[in-house]
């Protein structure tokens, strides 16, 4: 007497199988001769561990272990290489890092979750291999920080796995350049966008460069009359956001401009404060929302920081007390071409980790008091935080336009 | 109660509140399909047994964390996966065929714990697994992260 339940588990398992052979089958590396999916021989009785099975157990384990099990098998190394894998595998292990920048322009990385404990300063700083020196962090995006050197060349790098992809050479690079980098999710590519100011005329360049088909695209004059102003545009949720101001030389912030990755269209919204000292102002990031802090004068006691929520109203979250040290207090207030970004732990405690100008301060969660935590350990200071992950920027450029009937049915 | 039976034609009898933490079983009660043995005939009783001193244990769930038993809980999964390679994947199989989803979490994590430092070598022959690359591409595969290859962490024992 066997149920329809059982009947419907048993269709269910098919399925999974079915669809596990064919994602194990999309693998990028031309090398090996492509063969269908063989189920691991045995030697013995023993039932064979099924494939969903197989890979829920590899997806919980961390990208070194990955790394080396590449090389146990053809279908191992299938897997583990298939977008399906990569992108699920970031989804289900977030774990965030933090870089930091020596006096010599090299990079150490630490775990971003061991800084959110008061007691501890700093784990032990860990060397990575950064494709060139003396770098612009432009952003980071799934594990991929896009940076620029003073050569003007450009780079897309995954620094947990150490592969870099060296942007083409392209004619960008002015007087005033303004940067971002983020992921589009429609045509899951990675795209670096650099706009160009050029004197004596102010006229304008934006330079695109997407990492899928490994060009450039060059949009001449888009923004008359706009000036970005953050040197990085922040990344959120599939745009790009700077704020803009109506002069080049001296920034009077009034407007927030943001370029979407996926349509290349910009946009503009309207600051949630009017009429005050509008050069006080940075863009940043909060979780994940879009974020202003807005840090009035020097000497001010107090900065707001406002939010942009799901549905597109400005809400101000928390007024935060500035550092009581004056060289910090100041860092509070200098240009709005740096920005911020505020991270949450993971404990009950609500203590925030608060990013600002190669300063990491923690924000204590009752009082709203902001300290010093970390600004120098061993002459490195901390530049960026990003995601560890899987993602190999040189096998997604140069594939080509993704066809979209495959990803969709991976969901 | 709910009566099960091995493949080993084994019968045990379990308590409802604790057998429809399988999904499987749940669906056939609410079916009306579970008033006899209900046949399993993809699990051993060696297996089953294990399986359902996890029921057991866990049947009061959602009443641990108010009587402050989830310490317990924790003490009883930690030595729940104290076992063989051989029988957490019979217990895994199971898991997945009865659709228990927190013994099923429970279990790949374990298998996830034990895999995380192992040599290739030694997941192969865990695993049973046939290596199928020729040296060319193996060595290809070294040379492209050597850094993961290499750390006094990494384990060549089969267990």
């Amino acid at each position: 007497m066997f149920s329809l339940s059982c009947f419907w588990d048993w269709i269910h398992q098919v399925i999974h199988i079915i669809l596990f052979k064919f994602l194990s089958c999309y693998h990028y590396r031309t090398t090996f001769i492509f063969t269908p999916f063989h189920v691991p021989t045995t030697t013995t009785d023993h039932p064979v561990i099924p494939d969903e099975i197989m890979t829920d157990i590899l997806l919980r384990l961390p990208i070194k272990t990955l790394s080396k099990f590449m090389c146990v098998s053809k279908s191992w190394n299938q897997l583990i290489y298939s977008p399906y894998f990569v992108n699920t595998h970031m989804k289900l292990n977030s774990h965030h890092r933090v870089l930091f920048r020596g006096r010599n322009g090299d990079f150490k990385f630490c775990s971003l979750l061991p800084l959110f404990n008061r007691q501890q300063t700093v784990e032990e700083l860990i060397d990575v291999d950064s494709p060139t020196l003396e770098e612009f962090i432009v952003g980071s995006a799934n594990g991929l920080i896009c940076l620029v050197n003073l050569k003007f060349e450009a780079y897309i790098w995954n620094p947990t796995i150490s592969k870099s992809k060296k942007l083409l050479k392209s004619t960008w690079g002015s007087f005033s350049t303004k940067y971002g980098f983020g992921y589009d999710e429609l045509h899951d590519d990675y795209k670096a966008v650099f706009v160009d100011y050029y004197f004596p005329s102010f006229h304008n360049v934006v330079n695109i460069y997407s990492l899928r088909t490994d060009s450039w695209t060059t949009l001449d004059d888009q923004l008359q009359g706009i000036y970005l102003v953050n040197n990085s545009g922040i990344f959120v949720n599939g745009k790009l956001y700077w704020l803009s101001s109506s002069t080049l030389t001296y920034y009077i912030v009034c407007r927030i401009i943001s370029f979407d990755l996926a349509d290349e269209t910009w946009g503009s919204m309207e600051l949630p404060i009017y009429g005050e000292a509008t050069h006080h102002f940075r863009l940043g990031v909060v979780g994940s929302d879009l974020s202003l802090l807005h840090a009035c004068q020097v000497g001010d006691t107090t900065s707001d920081v406002w939010s942009l929520n799901d549905c597109g109203l400005w809400t101000k979250l928390f007024t935060i007390k500035n550092p009581l040290t004056n060289d910090l207090s100041i860092v509070m207030c200098v240009s709005p071409l740096e920005t911020f970004s505020i991270r949450f732990g993971q404990s009950n405690n609500e203590d925030l980790l608060f990013f600002l100008h190669s300063v990491i301060m923690m924000c204590d969660g009752l009082s709203r008091q902001l300290e010093q935590h970390i600004d120098d350990v061993e002459g490195y200071s901390p530049l960026e935080v990003y995601e560890e992950s899987l993602i190999n920027p040189l096998t997604i450029s140069g594939q080509g336009p993704r066809i979209r009937e495959t990803s969709q049915s991976l969901s | 109660m709910v009566k099960l039976k091995s493949n080993d034609d084994k019968e045990f009898e379990v308590e409802e509140a604790a057998v429809i933490q399988s999904e499987m079983i749940k669906n056939m009660i609410e079916d009306g399909c579970a008033t006899s043995v209900i046949p399993l005939p993809n699990i051993d009783s060696k297996t089953l047994i294990k399986v359902i001193e996890y029921l057991n244990k866990h049947i009061n769930m959602g009443k641990a964390a108010e009587t402050g038993e989830e310490d317990d809980l924790k003490e009883f999964d930690e030595q729940f996966v104290n076992m063989g390679w051989e029988e957490l994947f019979d217990v895994i199989m199971a898991a997945n065929y009865l659709n228990i989803h927190e013994l099923m979490e429970l279990c790949c994590q374990s298998a996830a714990d034990r895999l995380k430092n192992k040599s290739v070598r030694a997941v192969r022959e865990m695993l049973k697994i046939t290596n199928d690359l020729t040296e060319e591409e193996e060595q290809e595969i070294i040379n492209d992260a050597p850094w993961a290859f290499e750390g006094p962490e990494i384990d060549d024992t089969v267990n």
